[in-house]
């Protein structure tokens, strides 16, 4: 059969001959099967640039010269959720479990996969009672970008201030803020809760204590404190306080102390802030 | 002389230390001390001489307030 000849106009009186007929029309035509198999036993030497409809399969196909290949190609999606991507041919991805996120993996095949999304938001490492004449919590994880402090209910027997010092380093700490109703800032050396005295035996206090970058090993850290304590005369005196760790080393752990002397209640929750 | 304790909570492990202050640690307790008591001293000292200021002008601290408001 002279296959794939191409486009010809007939004009009037031409004789379409057998050669024409198979090459310009019956090879040019899409040739409807009920199967490749019938399709096979039909047409003993197809030629390149055949088409055909497999009615089983509701194919449309094309003869490469070598072999029958699918039209706009076939879909290789089988599966609810299943992905079209590609590697080197067109490829399937499989739908991830519930709550993954779609992520882009250069050493994956088709350069995708599904991968469960990075924690965000706080981490509760450790919950420690405030005790003795200080209190040090050590070991902080280096595995978060920011590290928080929550403290509650501190209690001393006399009255006096509440600091707190990194890695205990009782030397870089500058803030400026608010306590009260009166602006304040300065050089203190430690975190200091309170400017003034608290009252003694009273647990009204609550702070946020927040120091952010606080693995770095070549930067200062920014902080900011926030809450409310009662003064030894009794007034309320809420603080805001922002300021900086003007030290390079990793914060890893932190002292705790009242210069009213021993604690004698207080709770600090430490997270871990992603 | 019994020194003060310290705790240290190791929040990797969770384990809790209570223990007496080292001879170094207590030194730097006693200077912390000594200066919360000065800092007490001359807080006392500056509510004393508010205090007698406001006597002498005759006013209460509200209305010395009132004024530099």
């Amino acid at each position: 059969m002279a296959a794939g000849q191409g486009y010809i106009e007939f004009a009037t009186g031409d004789v379409l001959t057998a050669a024409s007929a198979n090459g310009y029309l019956a090879s040019q035509v899409v040739m409807v099967f009920a199967s490749a198999a019938a399709r096979t036993s039909a047409i003993a030497s197809p030629q390149e640039g055949m088409i055909s409809y497999l009615k089983d399969t509701n194919a449309t196909q094309y003869y490469s010269g070598s072999t029958w290949v699918s039209v706009g190609g076939s879909s290789p999606l089988t599966t609810k959720g299943d992905l079209y991507t590609y590697s080197t041919a067109d490829a399937r991805l499989g739908v991830g479990t519930n709550g993954q996120v779609l992520t882009a993996d250069s050493a994956e095949a088709t350069g995708l996969k599904w991968a469960t999304a990075a924690a965000g938001g706080m981490t509760l490492l450790s919950t420690t009672t405030l005790s003795g004449a200080s209190t040090t919590i050590s070991s902080i994880s280096q595995s978060y970008k920011s590290l928080m402090f929550v403290i509650t209910g501190v209690t001393c027997a006399s009255n006096g201030q509440f600091f707190g010092a990194p890695n205990n380093d009782t030397a870089n700490i500058q803030f400026a803020g608010v306590q009260g109703s009166a602006a304040t800032g300065g050089t203190n050396g430690k975190v200091v809760f309170a400017l003034n005295n608290t009252l003694a035996n009273n647990a009204n206090n609550a702070w946020t204590l927040q120091f952010d970058n606080y693995t770095s090993s070549t930067a200062f850290k920014p902080f900011e404190l926030y809450g409310r304590f009662i003064e030894n005369d009794s007034s309320s005196k809420p603080v805001i306080f922002g300021g900086i760790f003007s030290s390079t080393t990793a914060i890893s752990s932190i002292v705790f102390t009242h210069s009213g002397g021993n604690f004698t209640g207080g709770t600090v929750l430490t997270y871990g802030v992603s | 002389m019994t020194k003060p304790t310290i705790r240290i909570h190791d929040i990797e492990t969770n384990e809790v230390i209570d223990r007496e202050m080292t001879n170094a640690e207590f030194a730097q307790y006693q200077l912390d001390q000594d200066a919360k008591i000065q800092r007490d001293v001359e807080q006392e000292a500056e509510i004393t001489a508010k205090a007698a200021l406001l006597d002498r002008l005759g006013i209460t601290a509200d209305e010395a307030k009132l004024l530099l408001a």
